[in-house]
């Protein structure tokens, strides 16, 4: 199995079998265009620490078979082993989401979306701006009014 | 949050830590004036010197700088709870001047040993405190204070042995500064009674603090790396309550406005995964999650789908229109039309792969914009032209599927809660011994046969009798409209047509021998990729034992047909049964009928041709309901039992026991077949197993009328008339109670149920509006 090169954005580099990069569509696109190459691939996006969690995401799911089921991918379920690993600050969470967005890789960028959204699910709207250290920038009045538009979506 | 440092003052050989109130109202003494620094930049101010010591600082300035300490450094002084109210700790002394008398000598040979007690005040004292908690709310503040207390005493003796030391050399500083100690080891003495472990007045300790700005420099001119690993010393030799703070502080730093910051389309993503009501609660959170919660419409038009709420059919049908004309917006048809365009559009869209998507979400804000300005300023004309006159803080986002969703939302809560306006109105020249035979309604109208031969119209809203449609000349057993075209049968054998508008009867239809008993309008359905039957057709069932088949006249464009000669409308006499036919149910070419010879008939309705002869129920079928998605048909029997049958091969598949009487009714939708007996009892089977999921008991006499949905059943019997959860069985609500004998008929759609009742001999309509609860000012 060959290997694939990866640089980072602060100029480390990683080998990783060709089979896990190609989660990133992005990667995968670049390898087939390219073809053979040996000098490694820039991801000038993503720093070192990103890429290597990221490696490690795609080292774990490098046998997934490629799923497209929008079933699927509606529920918010995450399994168990992803839920360890996004187990992260959120600056990390955000990171890793960004770069699953640039590298392209559905999969991961869905488990990061998810694990935002179930940091939302369930939450009154100050526990949201806690969690997220959000600043309210209502007035009073306008929190009472957009608090009034969406009030039906309570139970009553 | 800022960390407020003074400059230097050059007039004054001071320099001065001055902190202030979080609301940055500094309180400057007359020697400097501070200026304030943002904590994230977390920069010394560049201007910071510091001078040497001045001989000439008056008394009075030490003693400030003395007092500073005491009450500041000692606990003591502290009122020990309720700290923030009676004393606030985050606030120096702001008319005091901390004067720093350095001393050469001893500075350099203390500052090893000051660095603990300067993290230390750092970190209890003088730190402001930029946190939503503030050091003086701190809980482990005062178990820093103590230990500081003790590491005091042990930098006092170090200190001394310093001093002595260098006495030669900085005898006038050392004067100064002795005095200074002098007076601070008197406060401490008087102090110690009181607090034996603290020894505030250590030189050590005042060096250390005074040195405090000399390592936030040195701090400053390392590069990063470095700086890390003095930041990992200093951690390391903190305490847990240190660290505590230090935690508060870098937390809210790392997280991050998650919505906000990631890039639109994953943002999106994200809120796709959220429920309606986390989604209504994050459109509060602040102006930005508003705008991408309520902006984004495919979020909210896969979730109209997803809960069941998007119906496509609906969309834009004529009680959402009620909805839009009740405003003021001059033009409220047009986004209805575009809305139902899309819908299209999108499904295709949908069809794509996944790469597509952030694509669809990007371009959409675009044709939201096109008719969106439009609408919006309507909006605002609307509110000011409403009689409230109440001013809106915040510019609406107009989101159709969202507003969708929120109407439809509120209207099945009404439902599901049995809310309702009611308005009742005397049925027309209703006598008390005639009996409401049938009955159906739409927004506009509710049509109704009453066995006195006369079929009655009134206005849905208003009850308002609008007319009465004379022609037949017995009662009136069965009808059903379509359009403008209503069909109705009478005991006087004949099938009549009617215009609605006009009020006339069009076409009169002979042949029948007996009472036309049930009826049914079939219309063109696609079956297997064909449009079955060819054309509109009406099917009639009589007490003459015969089916008749009829092509469906359009009043309005065809030429009447009196009765008189040849019907060029009669297409087949269906012969079979043995005695008179019951009910009937079609789909498509197949025609099923259940007769009082126990026998359920399967018939070809364009051929006329007899299919199948069921034979099972031992006694009168009164019920039929074809199931055209499992090929199957089910009928209910005298006998109590529900037969289910596969009207393609003619093969009773399933017996449904449990009614111990007469099965009267029978009702289908999707997943749930409900039957109502005359043993007053409702059962509710799940057609695809046969087994009885609910049995819905609490009526005291025989089912007269019921009607069900994927959500509730509504049945009629003495006494009144109820509801209940067909998912659970619960019995939701008595929707009439007082007082009523009976209901004759009831029937309802997505917004009223309307139920004809008697009480006292007399027949009165009840209409129960569920669209009015939490709906009343939808354009808000």
């Amino acid at each position: 199995m060959s290997n694939v090169r990866l640089l980072s954005s602060d100029n480390e580099e990683f080998v990783v079998q060709k089979e896990v990069a190609e989660r990133s569509v992005l990667i995968k696109n670049m390898l087939e265009d390219v073809g053979e190459t040996d000098s490694a691939i820039p991801l000038p996006n993503v720093t070192a620490k990103v890429l290597k969690k990221v490696i490690e995401w795609c080292d774990h799911h490098s046998s997934d078979p490629v799923t497209t089921d929008e079933t699927e991918r509606r529920t918010t379920d995450i399994d168990e082993w992803d839920q360890k690993f996004m187990e992260v600050d959120q600056e990390t969470l955000f990171d890793i989401i960004l770069a699953a967005n640039y590298l392209d890789i559905k999969p991961l960028l869905d488990v990061g979306c998810k694990t935002v959204a179930n940091m939302i699910k369930g939450k009154t709207a100050e526990e949201i701006r806690k969690i997220f250290n959000i600043v309210n920038d209502f007035t009073p009045e306008e929190e009472a009014q957009i608090r009034k538009e969406n009030e039906w979506a309570e139970d009553r | 949050m800022h960390l407020s440092l003074s400059t230097p003052s050059y007039t004054s050989p001071s320099v001065k830590i001055l902190s202030r109130n979080m609301d940055n109202t500094i309180q400057d003494d007359t020697i400097a004036a501070p200026l304030t620094y943002p904590l994230s930049t977390a920069t010394t101010p560049p201007s910071i010197k510091y001078s040497s010591f001045d001989s000439s600082i008056p008394n009075s300035l030490t003693q400030h700088s003395k007092d500073y300490c005491t009450s500041h450094l000692n606990p003591q002084n502290r009122t020990p709870r309720k700290r923030s109210v009676t004393f606030d700790d985050c606030i120096l002394p702001f008319n005091t001047s901390f004067k720093r008398a350095r001393i050469k000598s001893t500075d350099d040979t203390s500052v090893a040993n000051t660095q603990d007690s300067t993290t230390s005040y750092f970190s209890g004292t003088a730190f402001p405190s930029p946190s939503p908690t503030p050091i003086s709310q701190h809980p482990t503040w005062h178990q820093e204070q103590e230990r500081q207390g003790e590491q005091l005493q042990h930098r006092q003796q170090q200190q001394q042995h310093h001093q002595h030391q260098h006495h030669q050399h900085h005898q006038h500083h050392q004067k100064q500064k002795q005095r200074q100690l002098q007076q601070l080891q008197q406060q401490q003495q008087q102090q110690s009674l009181l607090s034996p472990h603290q020894n505030i007045n250590d030189p050590t300790i005042l060096n250390a603090i005074w040195n405090m700005p000399n390592i936030i420099d040195t701090y400053d001119t390392l590069p990063t790396s470095t700086k890390s690993y003095l930041i990992f010393q200093l951690l390391k030799r903190s305490s847990a309550s240190s660290l505590k703070f230090v935690n508060s502080l870098i937390m809210p730093i790392l997280k991050r406005d998650m919505l906000a910051s990631l890039p639109h389309e994953v943002a999106l993503q994200v809120i796709r995964y959220l429920d309606v009501r986390s989604l209504c609660r994050a459109a509060t959170v602040s102006k930005t999650w508003r705008s991408i919660v309520d902006h984004d419409r495919a979020i909210w038009r896969s979730l109209l789908e997803k809960d069941g709420l998007g119906d496509k059919n609906e969309l834009g049908s004529r009680p959402e229109r009620r909805y839009r004309t009740r405003s003021l917006t001059p033009s409220p048809l047009p986004p209805i039309r575009t809305m139902e365009e899309r819908n299209i559009e999108s499904i295709n869209n949908n069809t794509g792969n996944n790469m597509n998507e952030g694509i669809q979400h990007m371009s959409e804000p675009m044709d939201i914009d096109d008719d969106n300005n439009t609408n919006c300023s309507n909006d605002d004309e609307n509110q000011n032209v409403t009689p409230k006159g109440k001013e809106r803080a915040l510019p609406s986002i107009y989101n159709p599927y969202k507003n969708d969703y929120r109407r439809r939302h509120i209207l099945r809560d009404n439902w599901q809660r049995g809310r309702f306006k009611r308005s009742t109105f005397p049925g027309h020249n209703i006598t008390g011994q005639s009996v409401v035979t049938c009955l159906q309604f739409d927004d506009d109208k509710i049509i109704s046969g009453v066995d006195d031969r006369v079929i009655n119209i009134y206005e849905t809203k208003t009850g308002r009798h609008i007319s009465q449609l004379f022609g037949h000349e017995g009662g009136v057993w069965a009808l059903q409209y379509i359009g403008n075209t209503l069909v109705s049968g009478s005991t006087d054998r004949t099938v009549r047509v009617w215009d609605i508008e006009r009020a006339v009867c069009t076409h009169v239809f002979l042949g029948h021998t007996s009472t036309v008993r049930c009826l049914q309008i079939v219309m063109p359905t696609m079956v297997d990729g064909q449009l079955k039957p060819a054309q509109p057709l009406i099917v009639t069932g009589s007490r003459d034992s015969t089916l008749r088949v009829w092509r469906l006249p359009d009043p309005r464009t065809d030429p009447p047909f009196n009765g008189n000669g040849v019907n060029p409308w009669y297409m087949h006499t269906l012969t079979g049964h043995g005695l008179s036919v019951r009910a009937i149910t079609a789909h498509g070419n197949t025609l099923v009928s259940g007769s009082y010879d126990n026998a359920v008939n399967v018939w070809n309705l364009e051929t006329g041709r007899l299919v199948h002869r069921l034979h099972g129920h031992h006694q009168k079928v009164y019920a039929v309901v074809i199931d055209p998605e499992r090929k199957r048909c089910y009928s209910g029997s005298m006998d109590g039992s529900i037969r289910v049958w596969d009207y393609v091969s003619g093969i009773c598949l399933q017996i449904l026991e449990g009614h111990t009487i007469l099965v009267g009714l029978l009702g289908l939708t999707k997943n749930h077949l409900t039957s109502a007996g005359a043993d007053g009892i409702l059962r509710v089977w799940d057609p695809d197993t046969g087994i009885c999921r609910h049995v819905l008991s609490g009526h005291d006499a025989a089912i007269t009328c019921f009607q069900h949905d994927e959500h509730k059943v509504i049945s009629g019997s003495e006494g009144g008339l109820k509801m209940w959860d067909i998912k659970t069985g619960r019995h939701i609500k008595d929707l009439i109670t007082d007082h009523v004998d009976g209901v004759w008929r009831v029937a309802f759609d997505k917004h009223r149920c309307v139920a004809a009742v008697y009480k006292n001999d007399v027949t009165s309509f009840e209409v129960l509006d569920f669209s009015v609860h939490g709906l009343e000012n939808l354009e808000d």
